[in-house]
């Protein structure tokens, strides 16, 4: 019995002293690194990682009011490495705390990133292996360096990482980016083989900015889409779910611009074959708001055909933005970014089954048809 | 067990076989017996006296001053014999006959009396509050119940206070205690039986039960353990609840205490048993398993909904009390993955230039706190609550702004301290806060990996465990579920027809179910507002 016990509590002393606590870093020992920046080096050979993190001591003072302003409130270091990984761990000569990737935010790839297909691939592959990385971070490119976004002090927020997951937040107001993330990203590289839009974000003086996206094919950036090509594509793919159309309308003299204020969107599909072509068909039901117009003329909005005019003006509108990002995917990159591939695959597979091995060639030749139709449901309170 | 028995040695007793001494025909034999058995004992009274025409009866009366009600042994005892006797005066032949019988059925007006001829009895008796009254030529001792000291009159009991609901508690007579659960429970199947144990104190302890309710299985074990309990002395209910509990290694509770009547009442009425022990208010229920913990008396009193909150509240504060400070070492040392942004970097914030680590950090929070309960428990109530200013502003208010201590640490244990107060049973909340600091041991380790290692460990311990037989975590791990109604939440009174499934009692119904008559006497108004219409 006694030497039974003694066992015991020598398994435990084993299993507690020799085991126990190799983990363990005090939550005051870490920095939360809330954004990375990647970029290559001037020679292309390098990659430049920068690690964006807030100053925890400078967090409470500024709740409490006053406290040494002079101090940092967030903290951006960059160190250059033959590879992410032993950037990740280089740096630690150069900061007293252990980097922690469990609450990063976002992850910025410079454009020389984006246009070298082999360093792409191998940040890509780094990404993906990291056990402490989120799935639900977002990616962004920026036509600039990763650097000069990361290592920039903004007004606005300091911490530059929350700064872009709030901006994130409320994407539904505008729909000027694809609220896509890593998770998403990664997924659409895996199912087609190195094509993703990837929003974009460029730095202002004193402000970052997220608008439009970069165009990923073949683990390469193919190109930027502008707000109309952006949004035409966030049609196609069912990613608006708020923002504005402007529509022309006639005003007391001259042309005025009307928002329509999108508060709901349906979207239905459809796929086709006849004779040898495949004809796609997305029905686009949108509801929303008249928010402005003008001032005279509160009371015959009802009148007429009016609401009528504005509803078939922004199906108009709406239609033309996503002819521009089937004319970009479709006739100038001929990659099929717009999940009509997906689609088929998922709800029509006897016919994925005929297409799926060529879909890249058979891809360009799909009849695209759009229909939308917009209904105003309200047209605005006056006091 | 083994391990156990040698730290703290196995104690054999070996009753000392007694038989009485039976008492002789000679009052001066027996009266010189029980002297010297009370010898030095300057508080028993010995009082002769002479009654018949000629004084020529030689009678005696011993009792111990204190224990006994003056007023009866001069009004019932002395008087009767001394004066009334002589006022109408038996027969001289009866007397002749059988001066005994004519005392004991003529003349003592006192209303409890027994006879006996033992001399032993006759003295546990006297020790017991007893006046024992001994007669020349007779070997019958007349005893007459005589007890009445000081004792503290009936008062709210103060541990498990209730807003709605009776406001008595038990006292420290058991007599009186007795009394207390009659009064609520009319029934002439209520069995209270008594007896003594103790070696030396001879403390009545009474076992209650309903006889055609109780759970045989369960009565029989507490009648058998609490037969074999040889001790020199009982000096609270804690002495039986820990000699009959089955698992003395656990930290939790086998044995309900509870100062109520009206709970003591409730639980034999389930088919329950319970102990009354003299000289303390607390009553012991059998058998107690972990949803028994959580209930208070007032769950019943109140409506169902609002008592279902409050269980479900405290089963919360349970898990709270056990492993809020564990959670919290283990997301700052190991998982800060796991909290939203916001508050890690909030957290990280607090916690900068902190000298000690998150688990030292709370186990000094939590030792203190632990150190100012006990401290106030021990002072008189005004310098009490002085302790609580002093630990409330002066440690935690200083230690947060010297910065030894995280804020988040003092809300930590605040919110602890709070929570293992909402537990009802005193004895559980014990056990959560003992199991607390392995639980803090386990994540400073472990980090949540060690938390769910304990919460398994916990569990399996819980599983084993019975209490009378009735495992202790039913009714979870029953499988008729019925018995659910009345843990995480208590169903409407209306679905509590049955005893509980736990117990085997004879007598399954409780109540007559009410539903449909109720649905009829809903229609009937309907049909008569209908009537009134037309």
């Amino acid at each position: 019995m006694k030497r039974k016990l003694k066992i015991v509590i020598l398994g435990i002393l084993i299993a507690l002293v020799l085991t126990g606590c190799w983990d363990k870093i005090e939550i005051e020992d870490r920095a939360f690194v809330m954004a990375i920046g990647i970029d290559l080096s001037s020679s292309n050979e390098r990659y430049v990682v920068t690690f964006q993190f807030p100053n925890a001591a400078q967090i409470t003072k500024g709740t409490s009011g006053g406290g040494g302003g002079s101090e940092k409130p967030s903290f951006a270091v960059s160190e250059v490495a033959d590879t992410i990984f032993s950037a990740s761990r280089h740096i630690s000569t150069r900061i007293n705390k252990a980097l922690y990737l469990g609450h990063t935010q976002a992850i910025i790839f410079g454009k020389d990133v984006v246009e070298n297909k082999d360093k792409f691939q191998q940040v890509l592959d780094s990404l993906d292996r990291s056990y402490e990385l989120s799935r639900k971070v977002y990616l962004l490119v920026t036509p600039q360096k990763a650097q000069d976004i990361l290592l920039k002090k903004y007004e606005m927020e300091s911490n530059t990482g929350a700064y872009i997951r709030d901006i994130f937040k409320h994407y539904n107001l505008t729909s000027k980016f694809p609220t896509i993330d890593y998770n998403k990203i990664t997924k659409s590289l895996h199912e087609t083989k190195g094509n993703a839009i990837i929003p974009k974000i460029i730095a202002g003086k004193d402000e970052i900015k997220i608008a439009g996206s970069a165009i990923i094919k073949n683990y390469k950036l193919a190109g930027w889409m502008g707000d109309d090509e952006n949004m035409g594509y966030m049609w196609l793919t069912g990613l608006v779910k708020g923002g504005d159309v402007s529509i022309n309308m006639p005003g007391d003299g001259e042309e005025i611009k009307v928002p329509f204020n999108i508060s709901n969107v349906i979207r239905r599909r459809d796929v086709k074959e006849e004779k040898g072509k495949i004809i796609y068909r997305v029905k686009l039901e949108v509801e929303g708001d008249i928010t402005e117009y003008t001032f005279e003329k509160h009371g015959e909005m009802m009148k007429g055909d009016l609401l009528n005019v504005i509803e078939r003006k922004t199906s108009d509108e709406i239609k033309e933005m996503t002819q521009k990002a089937i004319n970009r995917f479709q006739k100038e990159l001929k990659v099929d970014m717009l999940g009509i591939g997906d689609y088929i695959e998922k709800y029509h597979p006897s016919l994925w089954e005929k297409v799926g091995k060529d879909w890249d060639k058979i891809f360009p030749e799909v009849e695209i048809k759009v229909d939308v139709t917009s209904h105003v449901r309200r047209i605005g309170l006056f006091r | 067990m083994g391990f156990f028995d040698k730290i703290f040695g196995k104690k054999n007793y070996k009753k000392e076989e007694k038989n009485g001494t039976r008492a002789s025909n000679s009052l001066k034999v027996n009266l010189d017996y029980i002297k010297n058995k009370l010898k030095d004992s300057d508080d028993v009274i010995y009082r002769d006296i002479w009654v018949g025409e000629n004084q020529q009866y030689n009678l005696a009366i011993v009792f111990i001053d204190g224990l006994v009600d003056k007023d009866l042994i001069n009004d019932h005892v002395l008087h009767s014999l001394l004066l009334d006797s002589r006022q109408a005066a038996p027969s001289i032949e009866k007397i002749k006959r059988n001066l005994y019988e004519v005392i004991k059925k003529g003349t003592i007006t006192g209303g409890d009396i027994k006879e006996i001829t033992d001399l032993d009895k006759c003295i546990l008796s006297i020790l017991s509050g007893d006046t024992a009254l001994l007669f020349d030529g007779s070997p019958e001792i007349v005893i007459i119940s005589s007890k009445g000291w000081q004792m503290r009159s009936i008062s709210p009991p103060e541990a498990e206070t209730v807003v709605r609901g009776p406001r008595e508690g038990f006292t420290e007579t058991i007599r009186v205690n007795t009394a207390l659960v009659r009064r609520w429970i009319r029934d002439p199947k209520l069995k209270i039986k008594q007896m003594q144990i103790g070696e030396r104190t001879h403390t009545d302890v009474a076992v209650l039960y309903i006889e055609d309710i109780v759970d045989r299985n369960v009565l029989n074990k507490v009648m058998k353990r609490l037969k074999n309990i040889k001790i020199d002395g009982i000096f609270e209910s804690g002495y039986i609840e820990q000699l009959i509990e089955e698992d003395w290694h656990s930290p939790f509770p086998q044995v309900l205490s509870t100062e109520r009547p009206d709970k003591v009442a409730a639980s034999l009425l389930e088919g329950r048993v319970a102990i009354l022990t003299d000289n303390t208010p607390f009553a012991l229920i059998i058998p107690t398993t972990l949803a028994t913990l959580f209930q208070s008396p007032e769950d019943y009193y109140e409506r169902w909904m609002i008592s279902s909150l409050l269980r479900i509240l405290r089963f919360l504060a349970a898990i709270v009390a056990l492993i809020s400070p564990a959670v919290y070492i283990a997301f700052t040392a190991y998982h800060p993955g796991l909290i939203p942004t916001k508050l890690t970097l909030y957290v990280a914030a607090t916690r900068q230039g902190m000298p000690f680590p998150a688990f030292f950090e709370a186990f000094i929070m939590e030792a203190t706190f632990e150190l100012l309960r006990e401290a106030g428990v021990r002072l008189p109530v005004p310098i009490g609550q002085t302790i609580g200013i002093v630990g409330g502003l002066i440690i935690g208010q200083a230690a947060v702004q010297a910065g030894i201590v995280s804020p988040l640490m003092v809300i930590v244990v605040a919110i602890t301290a709070v929570a293992s107060f909402a537990i009802p049973s005193y004895s559980a909340a014990i056990a959560f806060r003992m199991l607390r600091f392995i639980f803090m041991s386990l994540a400073a380790v472990f980090g949540l990996y060690g938390i769910m290692l304990g919460f398994m460990v916990v569990l399996t311990h819980l599983v084993v465990l019975k209490s009378f037989g009735v495992p202790y975590l039913s009714p979870f791990v029953e499988i008729d579920l019925s018995d659910l109604s009345d843990t995480l939440i208590k169903a409407p009174i209306m679905y509590f027809k049955n005893r509980p499934e736990i117990l085997d009692t004879p007598d399954r119904k409780k109540m007559k179910d009410l539903r449909e008559e109720k649905i009829e006497s809903i229609e009937d108004d309907r049909r008569i507002n209908n009537d009134k219409k037309q």
